[in-house]
């Protein structure tokens, strides 16, 4: 319980931001999600030194520990779609099951290849001293 | 209204709380609160009749919250930007290709299936995790909450992809293990990530960021073109 009185201003905080991102990006034509915006300046001020870790950290663990919570009312949302329990969801499934094989294979793929050509290299350069 | 919104807060609070208990009695995917909870409160409505428009407005401030996160996000990347500058390069171009990726495959297939334009733009922000993808899904013209459905399925998929493909394309380096994951199945990977070492935890969270923020460039930059394809 003193965790949470501790992290709830905090994550006042938080809402700060977010509500200034979302200002931001109505009075701006950047079409960037304000949220977006949001975490761009909060990351901007903590790496400036303005806001420090322990004053924001808290409440973010708060927020990210019952993140579900919060996805709830759009998730039940699905229910606008009742077409989804028929042929149409059977497509949207293949859709997402096979688009999510092709994007980890290629970033997984992609990044272990990387990390072995900086591998190799790295080796050559000592062979070469 | 005001009575209407901190009971429907309440509920859904009452029915995420339920939902928790159950999975740490049953610790399997199908039991996850993600799809348990929403279930609860699509059954309560359909009961008592209650249109959802109505459920939605009341929680909102819940809603509003997804944006909180989204904010909260920053102090991942803050604590781990020192990690993520060492590997930039193998980030950057996996995490490009792998949003890429999700975009073309999404839109591709969504109009081969045809499932018209407005689900082929939803479709676009789905591999980034959900406070960012509705956000995205908003200012280029989807519909929000069939956004959420696609990036629902999109977690729960690449949750189950996961330890498949670590084990066929044989990755070793955690790096790696933890962009795939975060680029795949965003909080859920974050998760998932974390089970298996710090530094795989670390860079999902890095890939859930960088991913979303590279959807969103790939996003803005294709959009003319996704649109003159379909003819809009």
């Amino acid at each position: 319980m003193r965790s949470w009185l501790l992290a709830l201003p905090q994550v006042l905080l938080l809402y700060v931001f977010a509500w200034a991102g979302k200002w931001i990006s109505m009075v701006l034509p950047l079409h960037i999600p304000g949220s977006l915006i949001g975490m761009g300046m909060l990351f901007l001020c903590l790496q400036l030194g303005w806001i420090r870790l322990s004053w924001v950290q808290a409440g973010a663990t708060l927020v990210f520990s019952q993140m579900i919570l919060f996805f709830v009312p759009a998730i039940a949302g699905i229910m606008q779609y009742p077409w989804l329990l028929g042929m149409k969801g059977l497509l949207v499934l293949i859709i997402v099951v096979s688009g999510s094989a092709l994007v980890m294979i290629s970033t997984g793929v992609i990044a272990e290849r990387m990390f072995k050509l900086g591998e190799v290299k790295r080796r050559d350069s000592v062979e070469n001293l | 209204m005001t009575l209407w919104k901190i009971c429907s807060i309440l509920v859904t609070i009452l029915f995420f709380v339920a939902a928790k208990q159950l999975n740490r009695k049953k610790p399997i995917l199908l039991f996850s609160p993600a799809i348990v909870a929403p279930l609860g409160i699509m059954v309560l409505l359909l009961v008592s009749g209650v249109p959802f428009q109505e459920y939605q407005a009341g929680t909102e401030l819940l809603s509003e919250m997804l944006g909180v996160v989204t904010v909260a996000f920053a102090i991942p990347l803050y604590r781990n930007w020192g990690i993520l500058m060492s590997h930039w390069r193998m980030i950057v171009s996996s995490l490009a290709t792998g949003a890429l990726i999700a975009i073309l495959a999404g839109v591709s297939t969504a109009m081969l299936l045809g499932l018209g334009k407005e689900a082929a733009i939803s479709v676009i922000p789905r591999s980034i995790t959900l406070p960012i993808a509705v956000g995205l899904s908003e200012s280029i013209g989807g519909i929000p909450s069939l956004t959420a459905l696609f990036v629902m399925l999109t977690s729960f998929a690449g949750v189950f992809w996961g330890p498949t493909l670590i084990k066929h394309l044989r990755l070793r380096h955690p790096v790696s293990i933890g962009l795939m994951y975060g680029m795949g199945a965003h909080v859920l990977g974050m998760a998932k990530a974390l089970e298996q070492g710090d530094l795989e935890g670390s860079s999902a969270t890095l890939a859930v960021i960088a991913g979303a923020v590279m959807t969103v460039v790939w996003a803005f930059i294709l959009l003319p073109v996704i649109l003159t394809w379909m003819g809009m």
